[in-house]
């Protein structure tokens, strides 16, 4: 006989857990009174959201389901904002929450909250359990779920009796419960090849579209492959970075609200868009009803949910990237390709002409490209939200398909340093840099203390312009300056509050004088900041008011971009 | 007051009667914005079936089938069928929908939607 608590924390080493992410509070005593033999890691963060960042981090590094664990009421509210998080970007996690005693729910008691309620459109799939013996075959539902066809979220909540209680149980499950949905196998005999011959022969203006999809699908290198026969130019979404490298010829970078010119114009005049894992949101399509009118679309996608979000597509292909895009390049491999010179040339012409930043963000981009010269190839940047974010992605060389961590769909601010956390865990071969504004880093700054705690060589960059940036951007530009509680000029002194976590700091800012903006020994400052074994903390001093170009204005179509400022 | 662009359809799905599964098939219709004038559970062999009548525009209809269509114990998705008069006039019309939970009150097993008048809702779904 083994306790409820004994029994979840067999069940996740059955899964293959290795560590997981929590807080402790009165309903979980149980299961962290049962940590101690479980032969698994336990890593305190200093805050729930800040726990569920990290397994989120853990997830998205290594393709492997986070775990996070809170109590009830507070502890379990705290986890929602990264549950949502998991489910917009698609990330494989485990939340095991307690609940109030069996008794009690219902009853308003202290520490209860309808979790299970709460998270019910949030999360793939949850379960109040309801008796210590079910427990093997939920946790192993919910692993099963969370890991399966599109991966996302999964919340276990635990009453406090059951985790005491006592079952004789089997572990692991010898049979996996009945479950829908079920997944497409993506049989190679149901591939549309006559259909999907047919655009390909009749376009004169193919393009391609990477998104996450591709990388959860580890099908980055038969893309590539495809690719590199195809020659089509070709953009990426946020998450999708990574999953092309920066010196194919035809790749042309970030698309969409903040994207490259050329990108944008690629996907808007093509006549045929060839979409692999990517939702077509509308941080990518600008205005759907304006998006790419012309052209006819071909959508790669796991999820059938998010088929016909733009428009109806004349080839909507559900299944697995992993055999779909080898089933794809298969169709064609005797194919004789149209001659698309001239639109790759229009394209190449566009791209080679792009300017090289402008304005007064012109430092802060080139910050980026002095970090990204010397980050190792195994380096992992973990990015936040806002304008810092955007100017990352914009000027980020690929070194790996997961080499390029933020929250993207839910864009929640305060991810990138828990985040961080989890990816330096995951990965502790890895040079992991911690990218976040002024704003995103006091959302979750007490996370420093778990940095120093665990001794993660984590290095963080922060970019202060005392403003909410991106917010800021919009009111300039929409909203006739109308800087309504956006100035952060009161920040805290970051380097004197990382010492007091016990992180060294150091600061540095912009020098006119210099052509590029920035002091002369900013590559010294960067290579010693990126070398060194412990946690480190750099403030670069971002000019107050600048700006992230190119950029759509919100509901307009992407062919509208502000290129730069004026 | 229904908009001018939406039309009234009656939803038959069949699920498993799990935690939860009713209020997800529930409230991919409410985060919507739109209201539900009608909901009837009930039990149908091994598995439930609810009827669901809502209002709701074309690039809605498609919507509210696919995202039910990946929810969890959600096993079976009836073609929808427009709901010409009241709400409450429309009773238990003859349809493959109605075909389909009476196969699975005999206790066959449930599938998946197949190509059918329903694919144009899925998009190209590969046999099994």
């Amino acid at each position: 006989m083994r306790t409820g608590a004994e029994i979840v924390w067999a069940c996740l080493r059955a899964e293959g857990v290795d560590t997981v992410f929590g807080y402790p509070g009165g309903a979980v005593i149980p299961l962290y009174d049962a940590l101690h033999s479980s032969g698994i890691r336990h890593i305190l963060t200093r805050h729930e959201q800040g726990a569920i960042f990290a397994a989120g981090g853990y997830a998205r590094s290594t393709g492997k389901v986070g775990v996070a664990i809170a109590t009830s009421g507070p502890g379990a509210t705290n986890l929602v904002t990264g549950i949502a998080d998991a489910k917009m970007d698609s990330v494989p996690l485990v939340c095991i929450t307690g609940q109030v005693r069996t008794s009690l729910i219902g009853t308003d008691a202290f520490q209860e909250t309808d979790v299970f309620g709460m998270t019910l459109p949030l999360t793939k799939w949850n379960r109040l359990v309801v008796s210590t013996e079910e427990i093997p075959e939920v946790v192993a539902e919910g692993f099963h779920i969370a890991r399966s066809g599109r991966p996302g979220p999964v919340l276990l909540d635990f009453p406090v009796d059951l985790l005491k209680g006592k079952a004789d149980v089997r572990i692991p499950v010898t049979h996996r419960p009945k479950l829908g949905p079920r997944w497409p196998n993506s049989a190679k005999a149901d591939f549309p090849a006559p259909a999907l011959r047919s655009l390909l022969l009749s376009s004169a203006k193919p393009t391609a579209l990477v998104g996450a999809g591709v990388k959860l699908a580890g099908a980055h290198l038969a893309l590539q492959r495809l690719l590199d026969d195809l020659q089509v130019p070709t953009g990426a979404t946020l998450h999708g970075l990574g999953a092309v490298p920066e010196e194919k010829p035809y790749f042309l970078g970030l698309v969409g609200m903040h994207g490259s010119h050329a990108a944008n114009v690629a996907l808007n005049e093509a006549d045929l868009l060839l979409v692999f894992g990517a939702r077509l949101d509308d941080r990518v399509t600008g205005d759907p009803s304006k998006f790419a009118p012309g052209a006819r679309i071909v959508h790669l996608e796991i999820d059938r949910s998010q088929m016909h979000r733009v428009r109806s597509y004349e080839l909507p292909i559900v299944g697995n990237l992993a055999d779909t895009i080898p089933q794809f390049h298969e169709a064609i491999a005797d194919l004789r390709l149209p001659d698309w010179s001239e639109w790759k040339k229009t394209i190449a012409e566009l791209r080679s002409g792009e300017r090289n930043g402008s304005g007064r963000a012109l430092p802060a981009l080139h910050l980026f490209d002095e970090l990204y010269a010397l980050l190792p190839e195994n380096a992992i940047v973990v990015v936040d939200v806002g304008q810092h974010q955007m100017w990352a992605a914009q000027r980020y060389r690929a070194h790996s398909p997961r080499g390029f961590i933020t929250s993207g769909g839910l864009g929640a601010m305060g991810f990138a340093l828990p985040g961080a956390i989890g990816v330096q865990l995951a990965r502790p071969d890895a040079r992991v840099v911690c990218i976040s504004g002024d704003g995103g880093i006091q959302m979750n700054i007490q996370e420093l203390a778990t940095i120093r705690r665990y001794g993660l060589a984590i290095k963080v960059l922060i970019l202060d312009n005392k403003f909410l940036g991106m917010v800021r951007q919009w009111q300039q530009l929409f909203y006739s300056r109308n800087y309504a509680e956006t100035d952060l000029s009161d920040n805290p002194d970051f380097v004197t509050l990382a010492a007091a976590y016990g992180i060294r700091g150091r600061r540095i800012g912009v020098d006119p004088a210099q052509a590029n903006g920035l002091p002369a020994d900013t590559p010294d400052v960067l290579k010693r900041f990126l070398d060194s074994p412990d946690p480190e903390l750099l403030v670069f001093e971002c000019p107050r008011e600048a700006n992230v170009f190119p950029m759509v204005p919100s509901g307009a179509a992407i062919s509208e971009m502000l290129l730069e400022e004026n | 007051m229904q908009e001018a662009n939406t039309a009234r359809y009656q939803f038959q799905l069949a699920y498993y009667n799990r935690q939860g599964t009713l209020m997800r098939i529930l409230g991919i219709v409410t985060r919507r914005g739109l209201d539900l004038p009608y909901v009837h559970a009930e039990p149908c062999g091994d598995v439930h079936k609810v009827t669901v009548r809502v209002a709701v525009n074309p690039k809605q209809l498609g919507q509210l089938c696919r995202e039910w269509s990946v929810t969890p114990d959600v096993v079976e998705i009836g073609e929808p069928i427009q709901v010409i008069g009241t709400w409450n006039a429309f009773q238990r019309a003859r349809s493959r929908v109605s075909a389909k939970m009476r196969r699975l009150a005999k206790g066959e097993s449930p599938r998946q939607p197949r190509r059918s008048a329903l694919a144009r809702l899925f998009a190209f779904v590969p046999s099994r």
